[in-house]
């Protein structure tokens, strides 16, 4: 089963996501929101989103997308088993996205090392008390070089850029 | 570095005392040093005196002239309104010296017949008109280098240049060519404006982001005549650092940037950012190879099997917005994973399926 997972914080978008390319509305498991991310969101996904697109020979690339949450964190390594590569979403809204880039990173760190990962910024426009370059350099600090991009999930276009890097740097 | 020579002609004697002083007051807005002389190849005339309306319409041809006077009553090629003010004068003399720095490099490389400017295109916005403070319209250029005879691509004599300009000088700007849509600049937001442009990058040979610098009008325009006019045409945001990449991508035609030896050992510092730099899909394979190790270009178009120009557009335009690495040697930055051809063959087909479309 070939699969593409999506990951990172609660809100960046993963569900969104997910629905901008899948062929069927994703399928998630959200319950309302306990904690505090019920200031952020009136629900979340506490398994999994789901989604899918076909290919020419009928076959399927599905779209799992984590649960946010980190208490929910024994879930990611059951689901990036087989998968094709990582698309990591950051909400650059949330109090401290950076810590929250090196958190996801160090979660995924094997997946990412076996496979790859590209890196989507959600909510530049709402805040922008960290700029696009201020990941970059966290990242040419940690030694990581990731495709990372401003993105609207809500725009398929912007989700296939994702993934079209994500295909560019497994295959170079 | 070039010392530009300037004089003046018929000028009343406080006009010519204020712009002595003038020169002096602006020079560190200068790209070039200018220099007040008597008898300069470079000649500002009041063509509103009689003395210089005669000398306005009989001066050699080896002068350079600028127009001095409330109206461009000539259509000048150069012109600078009474009176004269520190903004419009430090925007001619620097759009000058881009010129005549073109025209040296121009007449250095490959001799060139020297031809008399064709006609001149007046400076009208159709819908505005907004003011025009001073602005060098040339619809053919004199001596400036040609894509076919510069065999490097210098950024400077094309859009980016004068972005550049707008951003040194923080001017806003409106920027056109014929029969399209106008380019609006607003330095003070890094920002740009015009029609939607497409997220496919389709190269279209006579748009303004391939044009040389002679073949656009420049415009001054304030900060609330530039917003009315996007709001009246609706246009669409952008960064400049979209506008210099379509630039470069447009107008380097395969030649490489100036200063840039093919020989280099080069490599990309970072991504693109492909989500707001419209691309082709051969462009994200370079960024992926390019980020993964060092070599010269001709090695980067070996192995990605793509043209060498092409290679070389691209790595112009990453050059221009500061994302390559020089190298004094080869080095693998990230590991090549062996892949089965079962699964490039997947990655493929999935890639042709989610094939970004070209909607802006």
């Amino acid at each position: 089963m070939e699969k593409i997972i999506f990951t990172g914080p609660m809100g960046a978008g993963k569900t969104t996501a997910i629905g901008a390319i899948s062929e069927v509305p994703p399928i998630s498991t959200e319950v309302r929101c306990s904690d505090e991310g019920k200031l952020r969101k009136e629900t979340t996904t506490v398994a999994m989103d789901y989604g899918y697109f076909t290919l020419e020979d009928g076959s399927r690339i599905h779209l799992y997308g984590s649960p946010g949450q980190e208490r929910f964190d024994f879930m990611w390594n059951i689901l990036t088993k087989g998968g094709i590569g990582l698309v990591l979403l950051i909400d650059n809204a949330r109090p401290d996205p950076l810590a929250d880039l090196v958190l996801y990173l160090d979660a995924f760190k094997d997946f990412i090392e076996q496979t790859g990962a590209v890196i989507g910024i959600t909510r530049l426009d709402v805040s922008n008390r960290v700029m696009l370059s201020d990941y970059t350099d966290k990242l040419l600090e940690r030694g990581q070089i990731f495709p990372t991009f401003e993105v609207d999930v809500r725009i398929s276009n912007d989700v296939k850029i994702l993934i079209h890097a994500l295909l560019a740097i497994l295959q170079s | 570095m070039n010392i530009y020579k300037i004089s003046v002609k018929a000028f009343e004697k406080m006009d010519a005392l204020l712009f002595q002083s003038m020169l002096q007051l602006v020079q560190k807005q200068l790209v070039v040093p200018w220099q007040f002389e008597e008898s300069a190849n470079i000649v500002v005339i009041d063509a509103e005196q009689p003395e210089g309306k005669i000398f306005w319409e009989n001066h050699p041809s080896a002068k350079i002239t600028v127009l001095y006077a409330k109206q461009n009553i000539y259509n000048a090629q150069w012109f600078l309104q009474k009176p004269v003010r520190v903004q419009p004068l430090v925007q001619l003399l620097n759009e000058m010296a881009t010129l005549q720095t073109s025209q040296e490099l121009a007449t250095r490389a490959s001799p060139v017949s020297e031809a008399k400017p064709t006609k001149v295109v007046p400076v009208t916005n159709p819908r505005s008109e907004p003011k025009v403070v001073a602005t060098a319209v040339i619809e053919k250029p004199t001596l400036i280098p040609t894509i076919s005879d510069s065999s490097c691509f210098n950024p400077s004599y094309y859009l980016i240049g004068l972005l550049e300009q707008a951003i040194k000088t923080v001017q806003p700007k409106c920027l056109m060519s014929a029969d399209q849509t106008p380019l609006y600049v607003l330095p003070q937001e890094q920002r740009c404006f015009t029609r939607p442009i497409s997220k496919k990058l389709v190269l279209l040979p006579k748009s303004i982001y391939a044009l040389p610098l002679e073949k656009i009008k420049s415009i001054d325009l304030s900060v609330e005549s530039l917003r009315a006019e996007v709001e009246n045409q609706a246009l669409s945001g952008y960064t400049i650092d979209t506008i210099l990449w379509l630039t470069a991508l447009h107008a380097s035609q395969g030649r490489l940037i100036d200063n840039q030896s093919k020989q280099a050992l080069v490599r990309l510092k970072q991504w693109p950012n492909f989500a707001i730099l419209p691309h082709q899909p051969a462009q994200m394979n370079l960024a992926a190879f390019m980020l993964k190790k060092t070599a010269d270009l001709s090695e980067v178009a070996e192995k990605t099997q793509l043209p060498l120009a092409t290679v070389i557009d691209f790595f112009n335009a990453c050059k221009v917005l500061g994302l390559v690495i020089e190298a004094t040697q080869t080095e693998t930055i990230i590991a090549k994973k062996d892949l089965s051809e079962q699964k490039r063959n997947l990655l493929r087909t999935i890639l042709a399926r989610l094939r970004p479309s070209s909607e802006s």
